[in-house]
């Protein structure tokens, strides 16, 4: 009776951990499992109080950041078929996913920084806001991250006054400092390209 | 209202009534033509009942009043109380739409439509309760004799405020089973309408279709109980599969500890060079491939069954989308019987095929055009039954709907034995009315002169009737079977009768599909829309004035590059191994392709919106292996081949050198016309004026075209498939980047209100097809956008 009570309790935990590593595309590190643990023993007022979680990935050699709440899901990239007279630099074409073809997108392209020639293995991270869906390609996930909202700093005015700049904010993180993207105006971006 | 899984109270009463009213046309129907057969009314008092019991459940409480007295009236017919007369079937079918209009309203609007239409329900109830009236019945089957004096009930309120009795047959159960359908009609069906004295105008004109047309889609959307059953059985024993991958996951991974130990000791053995322990140590790595052996068998039992599973519970998802085709046309034996009567004919109307599966979209869709051409059947088809008897044929004319697949298409044809149409009369008419000289018209073949019929406005009836005679319907059939990329044809024979003949997609969800392969990624023809795949040699294409081509049944075809078409480069010479031959009555083309993939059934998935229309490109499926595959649109790559062979900007693959575009040296116009004599006709005359033109097949074509090129004025005409010209021309003027580009509207339609429509639309200028005789078309042209 003890073992089966302890298996029901493993096997959520050993889930969720699968779950996480597949989001990753990597095994979870002790940092990665001491900052969890840290964030969930935080007390609750404390952790609630001016504090944004994200979605960190990696792409075009730069760490990139969206509000965890418009991160709609994370999946590996499958195959993108091109759309004749439609894809460009920026819309690389449609994406299926559980039976839903998503419109693909260079995130590189839309903002202006270098991309890869061929991805070894790349990770599409859908978006949403509204009822609004975008995916786009990035080489892997850095992973979630809570920051303290406070802590933001307002980007540089070389990106924020590019017209692909699309930077809401500057987060420091453990890996390193990570661009907050402005969801809307990245949107915005995709919308052009796709008309 | 309360919910019931999902579905309201309101929207279950309004399925029941659909269901039960259909029962009740039906079977009014058979007991007029059969008013000795108590048999046939047992289920009607049934029908009604359940109606009743229903309405009483959401309180509609005039609905209630209607259904007790039409069971009432049954009741004392069946217990021979009183003798079925025509009147009193007429009261039990006005009954029967009067239900049907109630469960028609919204919920929100009963109240007041109730106390609008009290007066009408009070009426029909009281003639409901009242004796029948003993009138003349000139063909009836039954003698008209004097209705025996049956108990009268006192006249009903028309919303009665305290729940009605009871009756005999409350066995009934009221709740419906939601997931119930009617059970299709049998085919053929058949009535029989016979000369009448005139009635009045029974109102169920066009009005009906266009509500069916606008009615909001419902959140309900019935399921066959069977179909299901199914889907919820593959369901469960999809999860049920599902849960046995773990125990499988774990059976693997003990066979490979086992592998790994059984490695481990043999080799430990062979080190220390131990035959005895060398043997068991063998043994071990033989028990465990044997072990490893069976779980493979296992696994591969477990692939077999999901796929099993997964292939039965997608065919059954498809299969809930399908309905018998009887159950679209079940309202057209009334329709027919009811207009027959009113025009003081006779008519026998049979449904061949009402069992043929239909996609319950392209059956709501196919209501509207089918309504139209029946009742112009027998309103301008069928002659009087003295013209009949004259011209030697039997006085009981005859309407035939028909439907089958072919050819993964749905054929739908509705034949009358009526007089016909004059080819020569429609001919007459487009000169007199200035639609074309008396020379091109006579140029017209016999399918092109009745497409005109198809116009608004181009009615030949001699008078303007209740039923039909207003010209408007066969303009809505045309409308609404193009808008499913369906096609319509007329095949008439003066004093022999006409048919009208539908080709529509049989589902617009699943499609036979042609797979090949275009700059490395799958697209998909469907196979109803291409004539073949040819696997070609590599001397099979040759170049011919720097053109490609290959033989076709020893035709010589000309090609074009999918990857070019596509706009995803062009396809090495010796990469390509297929070639898709596109063809209709205009002509064949090819196109080239890297090679064949195969055929396969794929579920059509619509195109983001916000990618727009793709040129050459209708949808998405997604294939075996989960990667997505588009779906070509070959009417609109004909067409846009057809465009290039006309303005000279055909390129060929390979061949780019050798055809260059012509250089724009004049001014560009673009003219979109479906008919390819006016089409060529205003292309003769804008290029021998010196501007350089571009044509488009139809208006999806020219609003392509036009986001591709520039131009510097757009001709187009108003009817055309896919996207007619009102609609181009908002889609241009809401448009910034040609907001300035003159447009010029020619069209047959010549009525204030199209040249409105127009005008209205954003055109600068409104003409008629007539404007080719005389200067006015040239000079509307250089006056909108100068000299070329």
């Amino acid at each position: 009776m003890s073992e089966d009570r302890t298996l029901s309790l493993i096997k959520p935990a050993n889930a969720a951990v699968a779950g996480l590593e597949q989001l990753l595309t990597r095994p979870l590190t002790e940092s990665d499992l001491d900052r969890a643990t840290a964030a969930l023993a935080a007390p609750l007022d404390e952790r609630s109080r001016s504090r944004i979680s994200l979605l960190a990935m990696r792409a075009g050699g730069e760490i990139l950041a969206i509000l965890a709440s418009e991160a709609a899901k994370v999946v590996p990239a499958g195959t993108i078929h091109r759309v004749p007279h439609r894809s460009n630099q920026i819309f690389r074409g449609l994406s299926n996913h559980d039976g839903e073809l998503l419109l693909c997108m260079s995130i590189e392209a839309a903002l202006g920084i270098p991309a890869p020639a061929q991805r070894e293995r790349s990770i599409l991270v859908v978006a949403e806001q509204g009822r609004e869906r975008w995916a786009f390609e990035v080489d892997s996930i850095v992973g979630v991250t809570d920051v303290d909202e406070r802590s933001l700093r307002a980007p540089p005015m070389t990106i924020s006054a590019a017209k692909t700049g699309c930077a809401r904010a500057l987060a420091r993180i453990d890996e390193g400092e990570a661009v907050v993207l402005d969801v809307h105006s990245l949107f915005s971006i995709f919308r052009g390209a796709t008309s | 209202m309360s919910d019931l899984g999902g579905f309201s109270m309101y929207e279950l009463f309004r399925a029941e009534v659909d269901t039960h009213c259909a029962a009740l046309s039906d079977g009014l129907l058979k007991l007029e033509s059969a008013p000795d057969d108590i048999g046939i009314i047992v289920p009607l008092m049934r029908a009604a009942h359940s109606i009743k019991g229903a309405a009483r459940i959401v309180g509609i409480d005039a609905a209630v009043a209607v259904a007790h007295h039409m069971e009432d009236a049954l009741v004392r017919i069946q217990k021979g109380q009183e003798r079925t007369t025509r009147g009193r079937i007429d009261q039990l079918l006005e009954g029967t739409d009067l239900l049907q209009r109630i469960s028609q309203q919204k919920e929100s609007d009963l109240p007041e439509w109730s106390t609008q239409n009290a007066s009408e329900i009070n009426t029909l109830t009281i003639a409901l309760s009242a004796a029948p009236t003993a009138t003349p019945e000139p063909a009836a089957p039954v003698a008209a004799a004097p209705v025996a004096a049956a108990p009268v009930e006192p006249p009903a309120p028309p919303v009665p405020a305290t729940p009605v009795a009871a009756t005999p047959v409350a066995a009934t159960p009221v709740a419906p089973d939601t997931r119930a359908v009617v059970a299709p009609p049998a085919a053929p069906r058949r009535v029989d309408a016979v000369v009448q004295r005139p009635i009045p105008t029974i109102d169920m004109p066009a009005a009906s279709a266009a509500t069916a047309v606008a009615a909001p889609e419902s959140r309900a959307v019935r399921v066959n109980a069977d179909n299901l059953d199914r889907m919820m059985q593959l369901a469960g024993e999809s999860m049920v599969e599902g849960r046995r991958s773990p125990a499988l996951r774990r059976a693997l991974g003990a066979v490979r500890g086992e592998l790994t130990r059984a490695r481990e000791s043999l080799e430990a053995a062979m080190r220390r060079g131990d035959p005895g322990r060398i043997a068991i140590a063998r043994d071990a790595v033989g028990r465990a491939e044997a072990s490893l052996a069976d779980r493979i068998f296992d696994l591969e039992n477990f692939f077999r069954r999901t796929e099993e599973v997964s292939t039965a519970l997608y065919h059954e998802v498809i299969g809930s989308r399908m309905r018998p085709f009887g159950e679209g046309v079940s309202g057209f034996p009334r329709m027919v019987r009811d207009v027959a009567r009113q025009l003081g004919k006779s008519v026998r109307f049979d449904i061949v095929g009402a069992d043929v599966p239909v996609d319950r979209d392209i059956l709501a869709r196919l209501e509207a055009p089918l309504n139209h051409i029946i009742r112009n059947a027998v309103d301008h088809g069928i002659e009087m039954p003295e013209e009949r008897r004259a011209a030697g044929k039997p006085e009981q004319a005859r309407i035939v709907v028909e439907a089958r697949h072919h050819a993964g298409q749905l054929l739908v044809r509705v034949t009358d034995d009526g007089k016909g149409i004059e080819a020569d009369s429609i001919r007459r008419k487009v000169v007199e009315r200035g639609m074309q000289t008396a020379e091109l018209a006579a140029r017209l073949s016999e399918r092109e002169l009745f497409d005109f019929l198809f116009l608004p406005g181009f009615s030949t009836a001699k008078q303007v009737t209740e039923i039909s005679g207003r010209g408007v319907g066969l303009d809505v059939v045309h409308q609404m079977v193009t808008s499913t990329s369906g096609t319509v044809r007329i095949e008439s024979r003066v004093g022999t009768g006409t048919t009208f003949a539908l080709q529509l997609p049989v589902t617009l969800s699943v499609l036979r599909a042609a797979l090949v392969e275009v700059a490395g990624e799958p697209y998909a023809f469907p196979l109803a829309r291409i004539e073949r795949v040819l696997r070609v040699g590599g001397g099979a294409i040759t170049v011919i004035q720097g053109r490609l081509q290959c033989d076709v049944d020893g035709e010589a075809t000309g090609l074009l590059d999918g990857a070019t078409l596509f706009g995803l480069g062009e396809t090495p010479r010796d990469e390509a191994t297929s070639v898709v031959i596109l063809g209709d009555d205009q002509g064949r083309v090819g196109l080239v392709v890297t090679k064949f993939l195969g055929e396969q059934d794929l579920v059509v998935r619509t195109l983001d919106a916000r990618l727009g229309k793709i040129p050459h490109i209708s949808a998405a499926a997604i294939l075996d292996d989960g990667a997505p595959a588009l779906i070509v649109d070959v009417e609109d790559t004909l067409a846009a081949l057809r465009k290039q062979l006309v303005e000279g900007t055909f390129i060929g693959m390979g061949a780019s050198e050798a055809t260059a575009g012509p250089r724009r040296i004049a001014k560009r116009i673009l003219v979109a016309e479906d008919s390819i004599t006016v089409r060529e006709v205003e292309r003769q005359l804008l290029t021998r004026l010196g501007y350089d033109v571009a044509v488009a097949v139809d208006g999806m074509d020219a609003w392509n075209q036009i986001r591709a090129g520039r131009f510097d004025m757009l001709v187009t005409d108003i009817d055309m498939p896919r996207m007619n010209g009102i609609e181009l021309v908002r889609l241009v003027r809401s448009d910034p980047r040609f907001a300035h580009v003159p447009i010029a509207v020619v069209s047959y339609k010549d009525r204030d209100e199209d040249r409105r429509a127009g005008m209205d639309a954003g055109a600068n200028a409104y003409l008629t097809k007539g404007s080719f005789q005389d200067q006015s078309f040239i000079a509307t042209v250089t006056g909108l956008v100068g000299t070329p």
